[in-house]
């Protein structure tokens, strides 16, 4: 008797961990699918899969990052309109990752590209209220991302702007 | 033979004619001469008749008759009963006159008045005790067409002969009931005015009332019917437009009483209402919205005279005043005397209040385009004293100002500004005040003994150095230059001395509460040994406390960032000090301020590494 009810409890706890592992799994794999596309210059395809991931996999450890890409892709393809729209969107889906800094920076930029001094004016005040620093020996702190298009950025914080490096070059600077 | 006849009857004919138009020109002589001699004696009686019936003296020097219907008076006067001053006089004043079957009377249907001259302080006082009498006897007059011309008068404003006259013309015409009259009055400020309008029993509908100079002009009409009287209309007066403007008052036995008034100047909205008692001021209450402004007044009548309170709501700031004494001087100055004002104010969503007492404010309005106000008031204390002018030739009106304050507590500001609730010092210095596209105030401060407690900046100071001393200073002296333009404030030349710490720097907010700052800072030994860190500095570098250290300061006014900039006190700290603790300085002060991220973490660097983008 009690070695059936090991048997049920095994075979349920089964179906509990195994859906998430399938799961995560396929997200994985329509990852490197995505990033191989993405190295070969398929954007496109590449954007297909992204979105297929922030739609059917959001929790998964790809989901802040496919996120980020949709936003990264449309403003490659200088769709800044519906860049601007994932930014925000992002922003707001992850306020409190560092990734987040990245999309304001990202929405400064376009802002600055589209000129409009009232939205630039908006994202440079969310730059500088997203985070207190204190630096005493040390002048900057700097965060690294690689995003879903395997473009390095990197985030340097000092005490009066933000800089955005894509790819070893200054990107956008957000002054406050 | 048949030209004799023919010439017989001819001349016969003339004969008769001849003999007609003799008898006709002996009557015409007869009744022209017996009614010059008529005339004078009917004209007599009936103007002594009129004289008696209205207080009123008539004199002439000669009156004759023209044909076919005229009656010429010269030299006319009407005097006052008395018979010593002269209310009204005229050269020539000429009568058209006719007949009619339904009246025993002549009916005159055309008067003309050459030179008139009309002293009117006399004038309006005979009006004043006579004017009803007079104008119910004006009613009892046939309605038929009547015509009154004054081509070439004039009135003496201040009595006559005293000061220059004002010329004016009257056309007037009456047919029926309906009124028509143009004219003009004035010498260089020459106006024309044009009436067209409706007598009835229950009194008189204006259709159109037009008032115009080179600059101005103003359209009304209404009606004013027993004791009610509505008007409505628009004037343009000096570059500004008067819309809208409808009104009404009401007249009662003792009571005359503005149920309503509004206009819109240039689309900002002004309403009014009040009561007089016995023609003396009861209670008044008028609203102006000008410029997302509002200002009510309200006038009351007291045994002490008449007072004055109300409030102004002016771009957030509400201001409520009473015991207000008004004066006008000559007609150009107004001199006010306000026993007390509160003002509130929101800066950043809280409220603030400043109350000042005695206020004396001198406005000089000589200059219509431009409004000189000299003010001075007490605030608790201290005193305040001011000079502002406002110009008006456009809108939004121009201020320029200038003045001074002089010891007032800042502990007297605390209800106002809660960062100073628990601050005490004598606080004086001097102000400018200019408003273009923004407000621009720009000033010294001197603060002398202050005693700071409790404020946020204190506060962030004592916990960012760790100095507990911080949350408390006292025996201080502040001074420092202030520039506040639009909503970005700025503190430059910014001194403070205490026993304990010198600062020196700048400290700029910008207007979405960002911070720009740079301190340099020399603590006494005593402060930095109250810090661990400091304490190290203390124990590293030889003399620590009379060197200062250079802050920097951005971000967010309430989560500021902070940074100890390079100096040589830094210099000598880091040659004594390995870098790994360097980094777990930095790390502990990481971990001090909250950190918005719990999946990532920053890699810091030193200012001497550089950064490399990749």
């Amino acid at each position: 008797m009690m070695k059936l009810y090991v048997i049920i409890l095994s075979l349920v706890l089964q179906g509990y961990f195994w859906a998430p592992c399938v799961q995560a799994s396929e997200a994985d794999l329509e990852w490197k699918e995505a990033v191989g596309l993405a190295k070969q210059g398929e954007y496109d395809f590449a954007f297909m899969n992204f979105k297929m991931i922030a739609d059917e996999y959001p929790a998964s450890h790809y989901g802040l990052k496919a996120d980020f890409a949709q936003g990264e892709y449309y403003f490659l393809q200088n769709n800044l309109q519906m860049a601007s729209i994932a930014f925000k969107d992002f922003y707001s889906k992850y306020p409190q990752h560092e990734e987040a800094l990245i999309a304001l920076a990202y929405l400064f930029e376009i802002a600055q590209i589209q000129n409009h001094p009232n939205e630039m004016k908006e994202y440079r005040n969310k730059a500088a209220n997203f985070h207190q620093l204190v630096f005493i020996f040390n002048d900057n702190k700097s965060f690294k991302f690689l995003s879903g298009f395997q473009r390095k950025h990197k985030l340097v914080c000092y005490i009066n702007k933000v800089e955005l490096y894509v790819n070893g070059k200054l990107f956008t600077e957000v002054p406050f | 033979m048949l030209t004799g006849n023919y010439l017989q009857r001819f001349l016969f004919r003339w004969k008769y004619a001849i003999v007609i138009i003799l008898i006709i020109a002996a009557m015409l002589t007869a009744f022209s001469f017996q009614i010059n001699r008529w005339i004078p004696e009917y004209a007599l009686s009936f103007s002594n008749l009129i004289a008696q019936e209205f207080q009123t003296k008539i004199t002439f020097r000669t009156v004759r008759y023209r044909f076919p219907n005229h009656l010429i008076f010269k030299n006319v006067k009407v005097l006052e009963a008395n018979g010593k001053n002269t209310m009204l006089q005229a050269s020539r004043v000429t009568l058209g006159f006719y007949f009619s079957w339904f009246s025993s009377m002549p009916i005159f249907n055309e008067t003309l008045i050459n030179d008139m001259v009309i002293d009117l302080p006399i004038f309006k006082n005979y009006l004043t005790l006579h004017g009803k009498k007079t104008c119910a006897w004006a009613k009892t007059f046939p309605r038929g067409k009547m015509r009154l011309l004054i081509p070439n008068g004039q009135f003496y404003p201040k009595g006559c002969c005293k000061a220059k006259s004002i010329p004016f013309e009257i056309d007037l015409s009456l047919d029926q009931n309906h009124l028509n009259t143009h004219g003009s009055w004035g010498d260089q400020d020459r106006f024309n005015y044009e009436l067209y309008g409706d007598i009835h029993d229950s009194g008189f509908d204006v259709s159109k009332l037009t008032l115009e100079d080179g600059r101005s002009s103003m359209n009304l009409w209404g009606s004013w019917h027993n004791n009610d009287i509505y008007w409505k209309g628009f004037i343009f007066y000096n570059k500004f437009y008067i819309l809208d403007i409808d009104g009404h008052l009401k007249i009662q036995k003792n009571d005359i009483s503005l149920k309503q008034m509004s206009f819109s100047i240039d689309g900002n909205a002004v309403t009014a209402r009040g009561d007089c008692l016995k023609l003396n001021l009861s209670e008044c209450d008028a609203d102006i919205a000008l410029n997302n402004s509002k200002l009510h007044l309200h006038a009351q009548n007291s045994p002490q005279g008449p007072l004055l309170k109300g409030s102004l709501d002016l771009q957030g700031a509400h201001i409520d005043f009473k015991n207000l004494k008004a004066l006008i001087i000559n007609g150009n100055s107004l001199k006010l005397k306000i026993k007390q004002t509160q003002s509130t104010f929101s800066i950043h969503g809280n409220e603030h209040m400043i109350s000042l007492e005695s206020l004396l404010v001198s406005i000089n309005f000589s200059n219509p385009d431009q409004k000189d106000i000299a003010l001075s008031a007490k605030m608790r204390t201290g005193d305040v004293d001011g000079h502002v002018i406002l110009n008006t030739s456009s809108l939004p009106w121009q201020i320029k100002g200038q003045g001074k304050f002089k010891d007032i507590d800042m502990y007297f500001l605390s209800s106002n500004f809660s960062s100073f609730k628990q601050c005490h010092g004598l606080l004086s210095g001097n102000f400018k005040l200019q408003t273009s596209k923004n407000i621009e105030l720009t000033g010294n401060l001197t603060l002398h003994h202050g005693d700071f407690k409790g404020s946020d900046f204190q506060a962030w100071m004592a916990k960012t150095l760790q100095m507990p001393t911080l949350n408390h200073i006292s025996s201080a002296d502040l001074s420092g230059h202030f520039k506040i333009n639009g909503s970005s404030k700025m503190l430059d030349n910014l001194r403070l001395e205490t026993d304990n710490l010198d600062l020196n720097g700048f400290f700029h907010l910008d207007a979405d509460d960002l911070v720009s700052s740079k301190l340099s800072i020399r603590f006494s030994k005593k402060l930095l040994g109250e810090s661990p860190t400091g304490r190290d500095i203390i124990g590293l570098v030889h003399g620590a406390w009379t060197l200062p250290f250079e802050f920097s300061l951005s971000g967010n006014l309430y989560r500021m960032n902070f940074q100890w900039n390079n100096s040589p006190l830094k210099n000598k700290v880091r040659q004594h000090m390995f870098s790994f603790i360097q980094k777990m300085i930095d790390q502990h002060m990481d971990d001090y301020t909250t950190p918005t991220s719990g999946e990532t973490s920053y890699k810091v660097t030193a200012p001497n590494e550089s950064v490399s983008p990749g």
